[in-house]
Formats: C-alpha cells, structure tokens, sequence
C-alpha cells in the first residue's frame, strides 16, 4: 500500500484524524455545558464536595481535550504536506515540536492534578478519588514518554531536513 | 562561506553564456545559478572536472577562499 502521496495511506490517516477532531470538539461542547450547569450547583449551595470533584473532572477533560485538538490539527497538517509529499519542510519540525511541547503541557498539568489529589487523599479516601489519581499517574507516564519520543524524532527530522538540504545544494 | 565560487569571471574571460556552460557540463541553468549565487553547499570533483574542461581552467581560477 501507498503510503504517501494521494490516495494513500496518509490521506486516509487525515479523514480518520479529522472525524476524531470532530468527535474531541462535540466533546469539548458538551463538557463545557456540563461545567456551566455544576457551576450552577455550586453557586446554589448544593452538594458542594461532590461537585467540586465532578468540577475538577471536567476541567481536566476539557482542558486535555483542548490540547489534544491542539495536536490532532498538527498532525492533519502534518499528514496534508505528507499526501501532498513535501516530506522535508521546516514546517513539519516545528509542528512536531509544538506536538511534543503540548505532550509535556498534558504531563504537567495531571501532575498538578495528581498532587493535589494526594494532598487531600487522607481526608477523602473515597474509590473515585483513587481512580482519578491512577488515571493521572498513567496519563503523565503515557504524556512524558510520548513528548520525549517525539522530540528525539523531531531532532532526527531535522537532521533529515539538514542532509536533503545539503544534498539539493551540492552541485 | 568563506569559499566563493568564480565562475562568472571565468564565464565573461571565455566571453561563454551561463547557458553554454549549463549545457556542456550537463547540469541545469537552476544548478549553475545556485553555484554562481555561492548558494551551494558542495560541489563533485565530477563537476569541478567539467567546468575545467570546458572552461579550460584550473580550480583554483573557479575556487577562492575569503577569511
């Protein structure tokens, strides 16, 4: 199979990138309505602790599915200058660069929320509280490590970029 | 880069068009700009052999270094 120019593999990859961005933004809609309805429910005084946990849930898949829609639009234009082979572009290395520092921007943000989750742990051991906890301890692995393997493809992207170069001005 | 590249003085010595020399030494004018232009980044000893060849020169004549 082709796997890069059109009507190949890369093209298809942006028709499946694209209906996931969709799906992250319907999410991303929904999610920000639901916010707005707990912030109701706190302003009423009503079941605050609970919901300022399900408050603290939504944020955190809101705020990571922002970032992921950050990523998946790199990526469909990274994928776009593969269908259309321009395959060594500076553009590409930045692109891969932003994907990387927002991998680390993820990581960070769920260590904040996994530190502040073990700073009140001891005051609300409750099943949830635990799950949210692994969930972010596994999310700031799977984030970190993905961040720095993106960026050492990035450096050897550029080295790439470097060569062609070198190799289109050697006469 | 301290290297420059003087073919166009050769060029005018040999009262030859860039054009000329693309076509004898088989490489396209677009090529020969980037070399006048000190855009390259190499030349082939191939290449060099050429230009000499039809130029009837040494590297040195084509090849100079500036600090």
């Amino acid at each position: 199979m082709k796997i890069l120019g059109e009507k190949s593999l890369s093209s298809k990859v942006i028709v499946g990138l694209n209906i996931l961005f969709a799906i992250i933004s319907v999410t991303d809609i929904v999610v920000l309505g639901i916010i707005i309805k707990i912030i109701n429910h706190i302003v009423m005084n009503e079941n605050i602790q609970n919901n300022i946990f399900d408050l603290i849930v939504y944020i955190m898949i809101i705020i990571t599915g922002l970032i992921a829609l950050f990523i998946i639009y790199q990526f469909i234009k990274i994928f776009k200058n593969l269908k259309n082979n321009i395959l060594f572009c500076e553009n590409n290395a930045k692109r891969l660069n932003l994907v990387s520092n927002s991998c680390f921007i993820i990581s960070a943000f769920y260590l904040i929320i996994a530190l502040f989750i073990a700073s009140i742990m001891n005051n609300l051991n409750g099943e949830f509280i635990y799950s949210i906890f692994a969930f972010s301890v596994i999310l700031i692995i799977i984030f970190v490590i993905s961040g720095i393997g993106i960026k050492i493809l990035n450096e050897i992207y550029k080295k790439a970029i470097e060569y062609k170069e070198e190799n289109d001005f050697t006469i | 880069m301290p290297i420059i590249v003087n073919v166009d003085i050769m060029l005018a010595k040999r009262k030859m068009s860039s054009g000329e020399l693309a076509e004898k030494i088989g490489i396209t004018p677009a090529n020969l700009s980037i070399l006048k232009t000190n855009k390259a980044k190499a030349i082939r000893f191939s290449t060099l052999e050429k230009i000499c060849e039809v130029l009837d020169c040494k590297p040195g004549d084509i090849l100079d270094y500036e600090k």
